[in-house]
Order: C-alpha cells, then sequence, then structure tokens
C-alpha cells in the first residue's frame, strides 16, 4: 500500500482535506480502485465513532420535501437518477432547459463534488497566450462514484470530445447527449455508445458557457430532435 | 442514550433493522424507505448538523442524502459493512463536501437555535469514552491527547486544517503532521487488533 496514498485517503475520510485537495480526490477515486479501497478500509476503521452520535430529529418538512422530490422524478428508470421527468411535445426543449436551471442552482447550493460528467475546455481559443492552460471543469453527481462520461471541449480544434467511462444505458433504450448554449433549444449531439465520440462545436454558440445533458431515448435516439426522456445526467463548466 | 445503545447486541440489532430495510428501498420499497428514514435520520442530521453548524443547509444536506440513499441502495451490498455505516459515510461526504467550499465554518450558523447546537455539541468532551467499538477507544487513547482531539474535532465537527491550527494555536504544518501521525498510529492499531 502506497503510504501517500493511504494518509491521503485517512484525510479524505475524515473531512481535513482542503477545498482543492478535496476535489482532486474526489475525482481521482473515479478512476482508481486502489484508492478507493484506501477509503473504504478508512471508512470502515473510522465507523465506529459515529455509533453513540446524539440523535436530532430532524423538522417534519425534510421529510415532505424528499417525498416531493421522489414524485416528481417518478419516472420509471430503474436505478438512475432522474433528473428531469420527460415528456414529448412542444414544450420538452424549455423544460430540459429550466430542469438545467434548476439543477444548476440545486448543485451550487450543495456543492456537489464528486464526478459523473466532467467537461473539460481547452480555453486557448478564446484567451490569450498567458491564459492557455486555463481549463474549465463541470464536475456533476449522479450519486454514483464512477463518472458517467467525459466530456471535453477544444476551442481551438472547434471540436468536442466525448469519451464514455461508466455511462449505464437502460435496456431497449438509447442515450442521447444534448448541448445547450446561449439560450437556445438544446442540440442534439448525437447517440452515446460505448466508441469515444469526436463532434464539432454548433456554430453561432459559446461553447465555454454550455451545459450538457444526457437523456434516455427510445433505441437511436430522440425521433423528433427535442429531448422526449428523462434526463440522468446533466454538466455545466466551472473554472477549475 | 450512549448508555443504552454501548451493549454490542443492542447495536447488532439495530444493525439488523437497518439492513433490512436498505435492501428493502434498493428494491424500491417506499413504506421500507419512509420507515428507514424514522430510524436513520436522527443520527444523520445529527451528524450533518454538528459539521455544518447550520440548521437549513443541514435539512438540505439530510434530504440530499436520503434521496441518495433511494437511489444508490442498489450498490449496498451487506458484505462489505454495516448499513449504517454506509449511509453515516454518504451523508458526512455531502456535509464535508458542503462546508470544504466555503472559506471559513461560521461557529454558529445563522439561523440555527443556539439550543440545537448546544445540544449536538454538548458530547464532545467525552467522546472518547463513549466509543462504543472497544479496539477504537483503545487505539485513540494511545494518540497523545492533543493530537486526538484533532482527529475526533475533524471527524464530528468537521475542523479543517487551518480552523485546527487557530483552535491549537499551531502552525497548519503541525496540524498536519499530527494529522498523519495520528492516522497512522490508529490505523497500525486497528489493523494489528482486527
Amino acid at each position: 500500500m502506497n503510504g501517500d496514498l493511504d494518509l491521503e485517503a485517512a484525510e479524505f475520510v475524515l473531512g481535513t482535506l482542503d477545498a482543492a485537495e478535496r476535489r482532486a480526490f474526489s475525482a481521482r477515486l473515479a478512476g482508481d480502485k486502489e484508492a478507493r479501497a484506501a477509503v473504504a478500509a478508512w471508512d470502515a476503521r473510522l465507523a465506529g465513532l459515529s455509533d453513540d452520535i446524539t440523535p436530532v430529529t430532524p423538522p417534519n418538512h425534510v421529510w415532505t420535501r424528499i417525498e416531493r422530490a421522489l414524485a416528481s422524478s417518478d419516472v420509471e428508470v430503474h436505478g438512475f437518477r432522474v433528473i428531469e421527468g420527460g415528456a414529448g411535445g412542444a414544450g420538452t426543449a424549455e423544460k430540459l432547459r429550466r430542469s438545467l436551471n434548476r439543477w444548476r442552482a440545486a448543485t451550487a447550493a450543495s456543492s456537489a463534488v464528486a464526478a459523473a460528467l466532467l467537461v473539460f475546455v481547452g480555453y486557448r481559443f478564446v484567451l490569450p497566450a498567458a491564459f492557455e492552460e486555463t481549463t474549465y471543469v463541470a464536475a456533476v453527481n449522479r450519486g454514483g462514484d464512477q463518472p458517467a462520461l467525459l466530456v471535453r471541449v477544444d476551442l481551438k480544434t472547434h471540436r468536442i470530445f466525448v469519451r464514455p467511462v461508466a455511462a449505464e444505458t437502460p435496456k431497449g433504450k438509447s442515450l442521447e447527449l444534448w448541448y445547450i448554449s446561449d439560450g437556445k433549444p438544446p442540440r442534439s449531439m448525437g447517440v452515446v455508445g460505448s466508441a469515444p465520440l469526436s463532434l464539432p462545436i454548433p456554430s453561432g454558440t459559446h461553447a465555454e458557457a454550455a451545459a450538457f445533458a444526457v437523456s434516455v431515448e427510445p433505441p437511436g435516439g430522440s425521433p423528433s430532435g427535442v429531448a422526449t426522456g428523462p434526463v440522468i445526467y446533466s454538466g455545466q463548466l466551472i473554472k477549475e | 442514550m450512549a448508555a443504552i445503545s454501548r451493549g454490542d447486541p443492542l447495536l447488532a440489532t439495530e444493525n439488523v433493522e437497518y439492513e433490512t430495510l436498505l435492501l428493502a428501498v434498493a428494491r424500491q420499497d417506499r413504506i421500507a424507505f419512509r420507515s428507514l428514514y424514522d430510524v436513520a435520520a436522527p443520527k444523520l442530521f445529527a451528524t450533518i448538523l454538528r459539521i455544518v453548524r447550520n440548521k437549513s443547509a443541514a435539512e438540505e444536506i439530510l434530504q440530499d442524502v436520503f434521496l441518495r440513499i433511494w437511489q444508490n441502495a442498489g450498490r449496498f451490498s451487506p458484505e462489505s459493512g454495516p448499513a449504517r455505516a454506509w449511509m453515516n459515510t454518504i451523508a458526512r461526504n455531502r456535509a464535508i463536501d458542503v462546508i470544504r467550499q466555503r472559506s471559513f465554518v461560521p461557529v454558529a450558523g445563522g439561523d440555527s437555535a443556539p439550543d440545537m447546537y448546544e445540544r449536538v455539541a454538548e458530547d464532545r468532551d467525552r467522546e472518547a469514552d463513549m466509543i462504543n467499538n472497544a479496539s477504537l477507544r483503545h487505539c485513540l487513547e494511545t494518540i497523545e491527547l492533543m493530537a486526538r482531539d484533532c482527529v475526533l474535532l475533524a471527524y464530528y465537527e468537521g475542523y479543517s486544517r487551518e480552523e485546527l491550527a487557530l483552535r491549537f494555536d499551531r502552525p497548519v504544518n503541525t496540524i498536519k503532521t499530527w494529522l498523519h501521525r495520528s492516522l497512522a498510529v490508529l490505523r497500525d492499531c486497528l489493523d494489528g487488533a482486527a
């Protein structure tokens, strides 16, 4: 066992890593089995500290809110965190955009860290040389420990690269990636399979301010060009 | 409360109850979910409240934690540890994620009733004595007092290295050294006892 890794895992579990270290370690956990094992061992070692904590009954409205959240995501996509229930019709694009805004606000409030969808931007294209290495990252969590997709936006080559990591496709469905920018309706980036994709950035948009969402669609993707199924992953760019 | 739950048989019964409910929640059983909330929420809420020290933030995190429990119950496996520890890890992680995003944790949350904070903080001094797990208690006792307090304050109240440095009037690097030394001692002691 790597001693430094083990102490970092211990501090992660204890909670004493600073914000940047914690973010970096959370991201590392997604793809590092040894780090996950170290964290699990520390979770187990320290678990006994919580046995005798004096309980505090939460106010009733907490349960009411939980129930409401469950009801609003009551779409049968078993095992997935549904960010927004899907429905056909003209309002879907607007709904998707609204749900993303709402979702972003909720994420900002709870400061989700573990990454489910990471979006990196090579910012070279729009900033002076001094800022060449600036990257933008969106960390989005659907509650799991594995990132679903890695999306990198390269403004220099004007392309978006999508690498599926642990996106799980429900049986008999396809996952479709949507690009949302400049207040325009979400645009389809195509169906996400197991192979990496490379796509052009939609013209006339600011990719550095874009958000991405993944919805569950019929096999082969939405027939109408607008999202019809529930959104199960989404991510927006933030400055790293 | 502590004295009652100190006995292992009661704790074991509690774990069986949590585990049964959590496995039912994995099958999307909403009645079990409500029961799990009833039995587990008060301790998880206390855990979160002590770390974030703000009542409304703690409520929001508790809500998020239970939605995660609902969504991820299928990933829980009884072989990898007790159900309560699994849920507790989710709660602590969320609470710490939130406070680490802030530069400094307020001494007491602006909207928290003072007695709420008092209630959750009252037993801090007796923490080491109240730890149920005998080997954990023994191993903590092998760490020197201030370094042990650092570990406990971080675990229970979410102290950052900087806050510990202020509290103990030591440089941050010293705190980091204390933490690393304490954790290494704890690991060797616990793994040796297992």
